[in-house]
C-alpha cells in the first residue's frame, strides 16, 4: 500500500522547497511530498501516480503561474480526480480565478502568499 | 585849367574893347583869348585843343579880309563842335547868318555897335548854357558809369533777372537768367509763346506751364507772384526754380514792366528730400528701436515660457514613468514578498532543525563507533558539498532509481522509499554503498533522518541567500527606475544592465504566459542618460505585453551596425493598424480608452532618442511588430 501524496504545484523552487520542508516535518512520513514546477508537469506526475495507484489527496497549488493558471489547472483536476482536496496558495490571486476555483473544482481554500506563518 | 572864351576881329580896338568887357565880367572863370583873324584863330583853336583845353565860346567878327566869320565858326565848329559860337556883325547879310547858323550851330549873333548890356546877357546866357551842357555831360557820364555798375551788378548775381514789357517781350535778361533759360540772345517772343519758347513746364506734371497762371503774366497784370511749382526743360536736365516777379509801376499808376527773379531750387529741393530722407531714416530708426525692444521682451517671455514648458514637460516625463511603475507595483511587490516568505519559511524551519539536531547529535554520537562515527560525517559532507538544484522531474527520476537500487539490496518497499526520498533531497543520488552499514541498523533511517535534518539547514541558508538576491535585485530594480537623475548630464552606461533591470520589473508580467528571448550582444560604454533610456524600454517592453495580451514570445536583439548600437523589441501582438501607424508618435495620439493612458508614450520617447542622437523605427504586421532604436556608439 503506498502512501498517499501531497502535491505542491509552484514554478517558484523557493516556494515549493520550503513548503515541503514545512510539510514534512509537520507531517512526518505519513505522506509522501511530491513537486511540480508547472501545471503540466503536475498533471502528467498525477496521471502516473493513478496508474501506479498512488493516490493524491491534497494539492497545494500556486495561481500565477506560466501555461495554464492555477484555477484552471485545480478545475481539470476535479473534472478526473473529484476527491482531491485542493488549496490554491498565491500572492496575487484575481477574485474572479478565486470564485471560478471555488465553484468549478470545490476549492477548500486559498491562503495567501505572504511571508506567512505555520498554518 | 580855365576854359577859354576866344574873339575874333580884324579890328584890334573891338578886340580890346571885347577884351576889357570880357575880363570885367569873366576873367575869373574863363581865360580871354584873341585872334586877329580867322586863320590865326584857327591855329590858336588848334593849338588850344591839342593842350585839351577846353574853348567855351567863340565870338567872331563877320567881315574879316582872310576869311568870313561864318566859314571860320563851320571850321571851328568842325573842330569842336561843343564850343558855342556867338557872330559880330554890323554888315551881315542874311546869307552870312544862315550859313553860320546852318553849318556852324550858331549860338546868336550880336549887331555891331553892340549894347553892353546886351552883350553881357547874350554871353551869360551863353554860358549858362555852357556850364548846363558842361554839367549833363558830366551827369551823364556819371549816370552812364552807374548804370554800368548796376549792369554788373545784375550780371554777376547767381539769381536770374529779366525784365518784361506790357507785351511780354523780353527787354532784359541777365547772364545768370539766360544761362538757365539756355539762350544767348533775346528771343522776340510774345506772352502766349511764353511756355513753349522757354520750355516753361509745371512741376512733376510734364506739362507746359499754363499761360495764363505764370508768374509773368500775373505781374503784367498787377500781382505780385512767388511760386515753386515751375521747371525749366533743358536737353540735357530739368531745372525746378523759384520765381519771384513784381510789377513796375510808373508815375501814373499803369504797369510798365514786370521784372521777374529765378533761381535753381534744385539743390534746395535735393536738400529738402535729404532732409526729408534722413528725417524718415531717423523715424525708421526709432521704431525699429522701438520694435527691437518690444521683440527683446517678447524674446525674455518666450525664454521663461520656453524654460516652464520644459519643466513640464520634464514633469510629464516623470509622471509618466510613475504611471507605468504604477501598473508594475503589484507584480513588484509579490516579487519581492515571495522571496520573503521562502526567507521566513526557511528562517523557521533552519530553527527547529537547529534545535532537535542540537539535541540528538550528541545522543546519536556516543552510540557510534570510530569507523562508524566517520562514515556519518562522510554522510554529512557529501550532503553539504551537493551544490546542484535538479528539477522536480529530475529529482523523481533519481528516487525512482534509488528506490529500485534500494530494493534491490533488500531494503523493504516502505524503507526503499523512505530511504530514497530523503537521500536525493539530501542531494544524494548514488554511491551509497559506503554508507550501508549506517543505514541497515536499526535506527539506520533516524541516523539517515539527522543528517538530513543537518543538510537541510545548510540548504535553508542557500535558499535565505537565494532569496535575498532576488529580492535585492527587485529592490535595485525599483530603486533605478524610480530614480530621477535631473542633472542633465550623461553618464557612461551598459544598456544591457538598463535592460535586465526592466526586465526584473515586468518579471511578473511575464509570468502570465509571455515566453521571453534574449539575442544580447556585448555592448560598449555609451555615453547617454540611463534614466531615460530605460523609461524608454520600459516603454517598449510594456507596449509589446500589451499588444500580446500577455502572452506570447518577446525577442530582444542587439547587434552593432555601422557604429550603431542596435536594439530591437519583436513582440507577437496583433500589431499596429495600417492607418495609425503614421500618428503613433504624435503626442498625445493613444488607441485606450480615456484615463487609461496619457497616450505621451512614445511621443517622449522618440524625444528622448533625438536628445541621443538616436533613431526609432518600427515595421508591424498582425503577429509579428518590431520597434528598433538605434544610438550611435560614442566616442
Amino acid at each position: 500500500m503506498f502512501k498517499p501524496v501531497i502535491l505542491c504545484v509552484d514554478d517558484e523552487r523557493m516556494v515549493l522547497d520550503s513548503l515541503r520542508m514545512q510539510l514534512s516535518t509537520a507531517f512526518g512520513t505519513i505522506y509522501k511530498y511530491e513537486a511540480a514546477e508547472d501545471a503540466y508537469e503536475a498533471l502528467d506526475l498525477i496521471e502516473e501516480l493513478y496508474h501506479d495507484q498512488i493516490s493524491v489527496i491534497l494539492i497545494i497549488s500556486d495561481w500565477l503561474m506560466p501555461g495554464i493558471k492555477g484555477d484552471d489547472f485545480l478545475i481539470r483536476v476535479h473534472k478526473e480526480f473529484p476527491n482531491v482536496i485542493k488549496i490554491m496558495l498565491t500572492g496575487q490571486a484575481e477574485e474572479v480565478a478565486i470564485d471560478r476555483a471555488k465553484e468549478q473544482a470545490n476549492l477548500l481554500c486559498y491562503l495567501l502568499l505572504q511571508p506567512k506563518n505555520n498554518n | 585849367m580855365k576854359p577859354v572864351i576866344i574873339c575874333i576881329d580884324d579890328d584890334q580896338t573891338v578886340l580890346d574893347s571885347l577884351m576889357r568887357e570880357l575880363s570885367v565880367n569873366l576873367g575869373d572863370q574863363f581865360e580871354i583869348e584873341m585872334a586877329m583873324g580867322g586863320i590865326e584863330a584857327l591855329e590858336l583853336v588848334d593849338d588850344l585843343l591839342t593842350e585839351e583845353c577846353e574853348i567855351a565860346l567863340v565870338i567872331a567878327d563877320y567881315i574879316m579880309p582872310d576869311m568870313k566869320g561864318d566859314e571860320v565858326l563851320k571850321r571851328i565848329h568842325e573842330r569842336s563842335p561843343n564850343t558855342l559860337k556867338i557872330m559880330l556883325t554890323g554888315q551881315a547879310t542874311i546869307e552870312g547868318v544862315s550859313n553860320a547858323v546852318n553849318s556852324a550851330q550858331l549860338y546868336r549873333y550880336i549887331a555891331k555897335p553892340w549894347v553892353s548890356a546886351q552883350l553881357n546877357l547874350t554871353l551869360q546866357e551863353a554860358l549858362k548854357i555852357y556850364w548846363l551842357e558842361h554839367q549833363l555831360a558830366a551827369q551823364n557820364t556819371q549816370l552812364q558809369a552807374s548804370e554800368h555798375r548796376l549792369a554788373q551788378f545784375l550780371e554777376a548775381m547767381p539769381i536770374g533777372v529779366s525784365v518784361y514789357d506790357t507785351t511780354g517781350k523780353t527787354t532784359y535778361a541777365n547772364r545768370k537768367a539766360k544761362e538757365l533759360l539756355g539762350i544767348e540772345e533775346l528771343p522776340n517772343v510774345t506772352i502766349e509763346q511764353f511756355s513753349p519758347a522757354y520750355q516753361v513746364y509745371r512741376s512733376g506734371t510734364g506739362q507746359l506751364y499754363p499761360n495764363d497762371q505764370l508768374p509773368v503774366v500775373r505781374s503784367l497784370a498787377g500781382e505780385t507772384v512767388r511760386a515753386e511749382d515751375l521747371e525749366l526743360h533743358q536737353p540735357d536736365r530739368i531745372i525746378p526754380l523759384e520765381v519771384s516777379t513784381t510789377p513796375i509801376w510808373n508815375e501814373m499808376g499803369h504797369i510798365t514792366y514786370a521784372i521777374c527773379t529765378f533761381q535753381d531750387i534744385s539743390d534746395r529741393q535735393r536738400a529738402e528730400s535729404d532732409r526729408l530722407r534722413l528725417a524718415q531714416e531717423r523715424e525708421a530708426k526709432n521704431v525699429a528701436l522701438q520694435m527691437n525692444l518690444e521683440i527683446e521682451a517678447k524674446n525674455q517671455e518666450l525664454a521663461s515660457a520656453l524654460e516652464q514648458l520644459q519643466a513640464t514637460q520634464q514633469q510629464l516625463i516623470d509622471s509618466e514613468k510613475m504611471a507605468a511603475l504604477g501598473q508594475l507595483v503589484a507584480g513588484v511587490a509579490h516579487e519581492i514578498n515571495t522571496p520573503i516568505a521562502a526567507i521566513r519559511s526557511s528562517a523557521g524551519s533552519i530553527s527547529g532543525f537547529l534545535s532537535s539536531t542540537l539535541e540528538e547529535l550528541p545522543g546519536l554520537f556516543q552510540t557510534l563507533n570510530k569507523k562508524q562515527a566517520q562514515d556519518f560525517l562522510a554522510l554529512l559532507g557529501r550532503s553539504l558539498h551537493q551544490q546542484l538544484i535538479l528539477s522536480t522531474k529530475e529529482e523523481r527520476k533519481l528516487k525512482k532509481a534509488l528506490r529500485i537500487q534500494l530494493r534491490e539490496l533488500e531494503f523493504s518497499e516502505a524503507d526503499a522509499e523512505n530511504f530514497a526520498d530523503t537521500l536525493v533531497i539530501m542531494g544524494i543520488y548514488n554511491e551509497i554503498d559506503i554508507f550501508l552499514p549506517l543505514f541497515t541498523r536499526p535506527d539506520g533511517f533516524n541516523i539517515l533522518e539527522l543528517a538530513y535534518k543537518i543538510s537541510q539547514i545548510k540548504r535553508g541558508m542557500t535558499t535565505i541567500q537565494t532569496a535575498t538576491e532576488r529580492a535585492s535585485k527587485v529592490v535595485f530594480a525599483l530603486k533605478t527606475y524610480a530614480h530621477c537623475e535631473h542633472s542633465g548630464q550623461m553618464t557612461q552606461a551598459d544598456l544591457t544592465e538598463g535592460i535586465e533591470t526592466v526586465l526584473t520589473l515586468y518579471q511578473n508580467q511575464f509570468k502570465q504566459g509571455v515566453n521571453l528571448v534574449r539575442h544580447y550582444a556585448k555592448l560598449p560604454l555609451m555615453l547617454c542618460y540611463p534614466d531615460e533610456l530605460n523609461q524608454v524600454w520600459t516603454n517598449l517592453i510594456h507596449n509589446a505585453l500589451q499588444a500580446m495580451d500577455n502572452r506570447g514570445t518577446l525577442t530582444i536583439d542587439m547587434a552593432i551596425i555601422d557604429e550603431r548600437v542596435q536594439i530591437s523589441f519583436t513582440d507577437s501582438g496583433k500589431g499596429i493598424p495600417e492607418e495609425i501607424k503614421s500618428k503613433i508618435f504624435a503626442p498625445f495620439f493613444t488607441t485606450k480608452a480615456p484615463g487609461e493612458g496619457s497616450g505621451l508614450g512614445l511621443d517622449i520617447i522618440n524625444k528622448i532618442i533625438e536628445k541621443h542622437q538616436g533613431k526609432i523605427e518600427f515595421e508591424s504586421i498582425p503577429g509579428q511588430t518590431i520597434f528598433k532604436v538605434f544610438l550611435p556608439v560614442s566616442r
